[in-house]
């Protein structure tokens, strides 16, 4: 019974695979779709902290986040966002170096990102648009992108504050520039250099970079945060969880 | 001191290729803060399961661990379910009355909380996570 119906998807599914890396290819862009997984060590075989240990907060920024550190330290179920299930979104979705994966889908004026943490999903426009005026802002905001020869390169604004231990204001904007290398065995790396621009937060724009590595064949698997949580209700046990 | 074995064929042969390219990327990283274990730290336990959560975000066991009177309970935390069948766990990797021993990162203020690191199961296959950098 299923087959009757997998069977003419997956045939689907193929040609638009097939179709995609087509105009990929006929555009003269590079192609970066397949699945990608975020590597904590750099094509140097050094490691990379995708984030600097210390940003150059305002001052008043600076205060605040380590008045959150304290109460973080003193009571961490009640202040990580994280253990809240919130997504990542940007910019820290892309600077993610756990190994979790994510799929680029590369089409005719879109790049789509989707990523098994959180089944988050970005979208990144690279059909000419410009990024809409008053737009409301969201995890991921609003992204566009042209390509600067075979680098992609991405604008996003519209970002929704509001992350306590990764602060950013409405005035951020990330400029992202995405390229392929290569490693010293000739394995296809992505390079995401990433500048954050953000005049109320940070008394200048900085510059983080993250590595991706292609992995043929694996699948991106599905990853709801609020599994345990519903676990927890079901089995009566919502009280003996400590760690959230 | 628990000496753990090698890598158990058995749990990694189903997905030997994955787990070989995600050997080669490096070290795993939790996504959730996992400062409330002490990383110098590593304490070993072996008893019998009582409760399994096999889920996202993360996965955690009971574990009931003979004592000199009466068992002592403590609570293992592991990574994500998605990580683990990536991994080649299965659901049934860990199961309600399974014999098991943990190694992992105490908790600091309650030493019966652990961070699972390595594991050995019931019927003796094990499996160890990457070392994670600070």
């Amino acid at each position: 019974m299923i087959g009757r119906y997998l069977a003419p998807v997956l045939g689907l599914c193929a040609l638009a695979l097939a179709s995609s890396s087509a105009s990929a290819e006929k555009s003269g862009h590079p192609d970066f779709s397949g699945v990608w997984m975020p590597t904590a060590i750099g094509p140097d075989g050094k490691s990379n902290r995708s984030w600097p240990r210390n940003p150059p907060f305002l001052p008043a920024v600076k205060k605040a986040y380590d008045e959150h550190r304290v109460r973080a330290k003193a009571d961490p179920e009640d202040f990580d966002e994280e253990r809240d299930c919130l997504p990542y979104g940007m910019p820290y979705q892309m600077l993610l170096v756990a190994q979790y994966p994510f799929e680029i889908i590369q089409t005719k004026g879109r790049v789509t990102m989707i990523f098994e943490l959180h089944n988050d999903v970005r979208r990144i426009y690279t059909d000419g648009r410009a990024i809409p005026s008053g737009l409301r802002p969201t995890w991921f905001g609003y992204s566009t992108g042209n390509w600067d020869g075979d680098t992609l390169a991405i604008t996003t604004k519209a970002v929704r504050d509001g992350s306590i231990t990764r602060p950013h204001g409405p005035k951020l904007v990330i400029a992202e520039r995405i390229h392929r290398i290569m490693d010293s065995e000739g394995k296809p790396m992505l390079v995401d250099e990433m500048t954050i621009d953000d005049p109320g937060t940070y008394s200048r724009p900085f510059t983080v970079k993250n590595y991706f590595r292609q992995h043929p064949g694996l699948e991106v698997g599905e990853y709801f945060c609020s599994e345990d949580l519903w676990h927890q209700n079901l089995s009566g046990k919502d009280t003996d969880i400590p760690w959230r | 001191m628990i000496r753990f074995r090698r890598h158990s064929l058995r749990i990694a042969a189903r997905h030997l290729a994955v787990v070989l390219v995600l050997a080669l990327v490096g070290p795993a990283l939790a996504h959730h803060s996992v400062s409330n274990f002490d990383q110098d730290k590593r304490s070993q336990i072996t008893g019998v399961v009582a409760y399994v959560s096999f889920t996202n975000p993360h996965s955690y066991f009971d574990i009931d661990v003979k004592g000199e009177r009466r068992a002592e309970k403590y609570k293992v935390f592991a990574t994500s379910k998605v990580a683990l069948l990536r991994y080649g766990w299965r659901p049934d990797s860990v199961k309600v009355g399974d014999t098991i021993s943990i190694e992992g990162w105490p908790d600091r203020t309650n030493p019966h909380y652990l961070y699972m690191l390595k594991i050995r199961f019931a019927d003796g296959t094990e499996w160890s996570r990457n070392e994670i950098p600070k």
